[in-house]
């Protein structure tokens, strides 16, 4: 577990964006495979923004979820970690693929005029 | 006002673990990172690998531990040049500190360096560190849902080794199970189980290994 590295890159990306005006907002999407949790990386950000231009700056942490796909009839379900993982197939019973969900992304940021 | 802005956090490290890539390969060196929880082998396979590599290839060890240089001395011990990192309590290694450690190896090739990251199946998956394969030890006693309980690190898997085949008559591990999770993260990710104390797989892990490079 690491938000605490992870808050201070999300804020680095969010000042260089925002050049020299202060942060309202950060949309920030997590994938569910990328380990992060949610609690941790809000409060570590509230701790670390302090004295700088996104003090005041609202972090939204969006999970992606990773795809589940049957190789076999291809249905696809998302998985976002809270529940348990499937190697099989709910539909058909074949074997499930999984991928994606590792993102970490700075998606936008909102500035004070 | 809003601001599009689309960037991974992980640029900077990206950039970084790319810079380390083209050093090493100015060297005509890769490197392999090799990842596992703490106690699944690690360092007795890359020791195990060092041992049976041909004579013209060079070999280097980048050690990462939170603390101690305690596999460091085991691989200088058996006559490989090794550089520790410490991270004083950080879960993963990352580029920049890889960088540095590169540098202070000092090695030419043709060769391998090994670098032997953090202990911990979750925060190492998401840092590159300027590596050509991705090595992923589990191990029998750990049991035969670890692919399913930590899809991340297998799923980055370009190589996986199931250490400690020696132990498979007193442990409870359905071998299929654990192939089975193997396969759902990752499909055709080649896997060898060895043992490092009986020598098993060993021989057939190196050859592939040699043949990837």
């Amino acid at each position: 577990m690491h938000e605490g590295t992870i808050a201070q890159s999300v804020l680095t990306t969010a000042l260089a964006a925002a050049d020299g005006r202060p942060v309202k907002k950060i949309n920030f999407r997590a994938g569910a495979m990328a380990g992060i949790e949610k609690e941790p990386l809000l409060h570590f950000f509230q701790e670390i923004s302090k004295g700088t231009l996104a003090e005041k700056a609202e972090l939204s942490v969006e999970t992606a979820p990773a795809k589940l796909t049957c190789v076999s009839c291809g249905h696809q379900d998302n998985y976002d970690g809270s529940k348990p993982l499937s190697v099989t197939c709910q539909v058909c019973g074949g074997e499930n693929s999984l991928a994606g969900g590792k993102e970490l992304f700075v998606e936008s940021i909102e500035v004070a005029k | 006002m809003k601001i599009d802005v689309n960037r991974s956090i992980l640029e900077p490290n990206d950039l970084q673990a790319l810079k380390n890539k083209e050093l090493l390969a100015a060297k005509k060196l890769i490197a392999i990172n090799v990842l596992a929880s703490p106690g699944a082998g690690k360092t007795s396979v890359i020791l195990q690998i060092l041992k049976a590599l041909p004579k013209e290839l060079k070999a280097g060890v980048i050690e990462g531990d939170v603390a101690s240089s305690i596999d460091t001395e085991k691989i200088k011990a058996a006559g490989w040049p090794a550089v520790q990192i410490n991270t004083g309590g950080g879960c993963h290694l990352e580029a920049e500190m890889v960088g540095k450690a590169i540098a202070k190896l000092d090695l030419e090739g043709p060769g391998i360096i090994f670098i032997e990251n953090i202990g911990n199946l979750i925060c190492p998956v998401e840092f590159a560190l300027g590596e050509a394969l991705r090595l992923v030890v589990a191990s029998v006693p750990e049991g035969d849902d670890k692919p399913i309980k930590y899809p991340a690190v297998f799923a980055d898997a370009d190589l996986i080794v199931l250490n400690k085949a020696d132990l498979f008559p007193y442990i409870d591990f359905n071998k299929d199970k654990f192939l089975a999770g193997v396969k759902l993260v990752n499909k055709n990710v080649p896997l060898f189980e060895v043992s490092c104390k009986s020598g098993e797989g060993l021989k057939e892990l190196v050859a592939f290994l040699l043949s990837l490079i």
